[in-house]
């Protein structure tokens, strides 16, 4: 009987605590923590420009970055509460939308183009489409390769015909100098090596003139954007500069995003290739952030719940609710 | 007396799975926690009847369950076949001993994903990789218990085997092998339970089926309703696959502990 | 009489030791007597038992086996030890046709030879039994029913008794002599029990820590003496043992 009162004493403490985690702290923000993308992108440029560094140090605010290899860690660290902001591909974006993750779309850092691609290898008898039947393609799942991947497929009426592997990038390199894959569909940096002994048969960008649009997408925690909208705000606003400086003058942002990301100006100019770098007032104008990419959104929830990746379609009331719009609208002319 | 302290265990044993699972109820039906973190029983349960029905991504819950013990115990099967050859005679052959046990002690405390990579370069994404990463969990607890087996067995048995006019190959295989047998069945079941914790990470990489690659998946995707179903199905298997090995050894090694 | 083990000059020193076990030691056992071996322990008896067995190589002189040497364990010596070492995966009868299975006699030959030792060591009702489920004293039964299985020529006995307690272990010397008289065996026995060396010893060897005369034998006139005979005598004898022991 004793033991039982003890595992009761137990539970009750384990309860407590529990409980305990989930209830705000009420002190001052002093630290920001921002889960990026090992890529040069927009992030990468206003590092090394110091737009975030002396925005931050303005605010009396350290700034501490986390490398991540894809949204699904980062889902998990912005569900546990041990970053406020991640940059993810937008798939990953539906993901924590649908298991209602408590965090708000607010930046799209990038529109993919090229950078994402079905690479076959040369020589291995895929000329089109239709010769992936029977083939292993490897893809990051979950990831906006692995949707566009999908896209690909149900268009051309081989979902059941092939067999998908899950790989991360770097097994997906592995496993294509082995021989093991003909086709991956995967970014950059792993499609400069294996374009050296294959081709693609399409990109994001073809998709993306197809009228299927994937990106890379910043979330913010919603505890963390309740409590401090203004920093969102800013953080946006150094995001936005480099996405300014890039449709003046790429040189300026490539070099910088190169340099952050340790690359040589061709491999970074390579690895953005073509994908697009939307200014607040573009997102604004073209109503890209209120109509066009919602409706992207929409359509990538659908089909990943056809997929029974995830377990329902999110609605467009939902995904509206999802997408915090009002920071670029503020930003707008900027 | 005995068997009445044995009943009270046992009581206790139920009463704290029953906490458990009230704990779990009322912490989730009180939302004290967030649903992704923990989901509702009710939801784990009615998940595992949506699986069982329509399978996970195209494929029904009983074979990626199949394909997992599959590989598990092809796995389990190549090290018992290999090692207990090996460990039997690196414990009787000092040459052999000096051979293979700095290899194995070498191998044996590395985790088997820092040599997955490695592994997959080297044979591929294919099922050979997955099972030759059980293999290498599997492989030295059985080794290292052969040899501590045959390091056991008594003088005495080998001397009146020899006395009463058996060769050293017969000695070898009337009398230390079955000597050893205890001690070999104990390194089986070490083996299965080391290989069994490997199972999902030998999932990880290029799976497409597998109840540890569905766990993987699914946390891709933050579905912690499958996440837990499939956790509770490989505690329930494991338990039940040492239950399993503890009958067959109390059958095949009845005198062990008399 | 015809000799059947002839120890020659035997010395044996253990690797690491600078003193001799075994030095320079001689006896014959001859057929059809029971030799027992009485020593303190650490005097060498069992190095003696071994070194006969086969399973020691001597540093120097010989063991003879019929005038053979002895370069090995060998049928023809048959060992029982104190902890009986019988098979707990082997059931009585598998224990004690072991031998004969391990020498490929044919299955019948060996299953009438374990059903009349059965009967010898007055075990029959035990034939399918294991052996965790027998007292020590059946133990030592199968243990030397196992020994006789191969008919040897000697039967060496390593302090096989000293862990039964004292009825079990008069019903194991009645068993024994019992052995001896009716199929007229050699046995060579070893142990640390004056009371059990004059009972079952037509000759008594005393071991002595004294090197230069390790081997003392002496002639027995209590062979196989019955409890109730004990007198003065058989006192002032067994003192006179213990004497040359110490």
């Amino acid at each position: 009987m004793k033991k039982i009162v003890k595992l009761l004493t137990l539970l009750v403490v384990f309860l407590l605590l529990s409980g305990c985690t989930s209830s705000t702290n009420d002190k001052k923000t002093t630290e920001v923590r921002i889960g990026i993308l090992q890529v040069p992108n927009d992030v990468a440029a206003s590092r090394q420009l110091k737009y975030i560094s002396n925005y931050f140090d303005q605010e009396h605010i350290k700034v501490k970055y986390i490398i991540f290899d894809s949204g699904v860690d980062a889902n998990k660290a912005l569900i546990s509460g041990d970053i406020d902001f991640a940059t993810m591909g937008d798939t990953n974006a539906v993901v924590a939308l649908t298991s209602k993750i408590d965090a708000k779309l607010v930046w799209v850092n990038d529109v993919l183009g090229n950078n994402e691609g079905l690479v076959v290898r040369n020589g291995s008898g895929i000329k089109d489409f239709d010769d992936l039947a029977g083939q292993k393609i490897a893809t990051p799942f979950a990831s906006t390769s692995h949707y566009s991947l999908m896209m690909t497929l149900k268009k051309h009426h081989l979902l059941n015909k092939v067999s998908l592997l899950d790989m991360d990038t770097q097994d997906i390199v592995a496993a294509w100098n082995r021989g093991d894959i003909s086709a991956a569909y995967t970014w950059q940096p792993t499609l400069t090596p294996m374009l050296k002994n294959g081709h693609f048969l399409i990109t994001s960008e073809n998709l993306r003139d197809q009228n299927r649009i994937t990106a890379n997408v910043t979330l913010v925690r919603g505890g963390f954007e309740r409590k401090n909208p203004k920093l969102v705000s800013g953080l946006l606003q150094q995001l936005n500069k480099a996405h300014i400086e890039m449709q003046k003058d790429p040189n300026i942002t490539i070099k910088a995003a190169s340099k952050q990301m340790d690359l040589s100006y061709s491999e970074a100019k390579s690895q953005i290739g073509t994908s697009k770098w939307l200014t607040s007032k573009q997102m604004v104008d073209d109503k890209f952030l209120s109509e066009t990419f919602p409706e992207q959104l929409y359509i990538t929830g659908k089909f990943m719940s056809q997929q029974q990746t995830i377990d329902h379609a999110p609605s467009k009331k939902e995904i509206n609710d999802f997408i915090a719009d009002k920071y670029v609208n503020e930003l707008g002319d900027d | 007396m005995n068997s009445k302290g044995k009943k009270n265990y046992w009581l206790i044993t139920i009463a704290t799975w029953l906490l458990i699972f009230v704990a779990w109820q009322i912490a989730t039906s009180f939302r004290m926690v967030p649903e992704i973190l923990l989901p509702s029983p009710e939801k784990v349960v009615s998940t595992f009847v949506k699986l069982s029905e329509y399978g996970y991504n195209g494929i029904p819950l009983w074979q990626h369950f199949l394909i997992t013990m599959a590989r598990l115990l092809s796995a389990v099967f190549l090290a018992i076949v290999t090692a207990i050859p090996l460990g039997l005679i690196s414990g009787r052959i000092k040459i052999v001993y000096s051979i293979f046990d700095s290899i194995i002690q070498f191998i044996r405390p590395i985790p088997p994903l820092a040599y997955y990579t490695i592994l997959i370069l080297w044979v591929g994404i294919g099922e050979t990789s997955k099972v030759v990463l059980l293999y290498l969990a599997a492989f030295a607890p059985i080794y290292l218990a052969c040899i501590s087996g045959v390091n056991r067995v008594k003088d005495d048995y080998i001397k009146s085997a020899e006395s009463l006019g058996a060769s050293s190959k017969q000695v070898f295989f009337h009398v230390i092998f079955p000597s050893a047998l205890p001690d070999i069945f104990t390194g089986i079941r070490t083996a299965v339970g080391m290989a069994y914790t490997t199972v999902v990470a030998a999932e990880m990489v290029a799976a497409t089926y597998g109840i540890g690659w569905m766990i993987i998946n699914a946390s891709k995707y933050l579905k912690s309703d499958v996440m837990f179903v499939g956790i509770i199905i490989l505690g329930i298997t494991g338990v039940v696959l040492d239950q399993i090995l503890k009958y067959i050894e109390r059958k095949i090694v009845f005198w062990s502990g008399r | 009489m015809e000799k059947i083990i002839e120890v020659k000059d035997l010395t044996l020193t253990y690797e690491n030791d600078d003193k001799p076990t075994l030095n320079s030691l001689n006896l014959d056992i001859e057929r059809g007597e029971i030799v027992t071996v009485i020593g303190k322990s650490g005097c060498g008896k069992s190095t003696l038992l071994n070194t006969i067995a086969g399973y020691l190589e001597p540093t120097s002189g010989e063991v003879l086996l019929n005038g053979e040497p002895v370069s090995g364990p060998n049928w023809k010596l048959g060992v029982v030890f104190q902890n009986n070492a019988l098979y707990p995966w082997l059931n009585v009868a598998d224990n004690i046709g072991f031998g004969l299975k391990m020498r490929h006699f044919d299955k019948e030959t060996i299953d009438k030879r374990v059903t009349t030792l059965l009967e010898q060591v007055q075990l029959t009702d035990k034939r399918k039994d294991y052996v965790f489920s027998l007292s020590g004293g059946m133990r030592q039964r199968v243990a030397i029913a196992r020994a006789l299985a191969n008919q040897p020529q000697l039967v060496m006995f390593d302090e096989s008794f000293g862990a039964l307690d004292e009825f079990t272990r008069n019903d194991i010397h009645d068993v024994i002599l019992g052995l001896w008289k009716s199929l007229n065996l050699t046995f060579f026995i070893i142990t640390h029990d004056i009371d059990e060396a004059i009972k079952l010893g037509n000759r008594i060897m005393i071991m002595t820590p004294d090197k230069t005369s390790q081997l003392k034998v002496v002639q027995n006139p209590y062979f196989n003496i019955n409890s109730d005979n004990i007198d003065s005598n058989y006192m002032k004898f067994k003192n006179s043992i213990l004497k040359q022991i110490i």
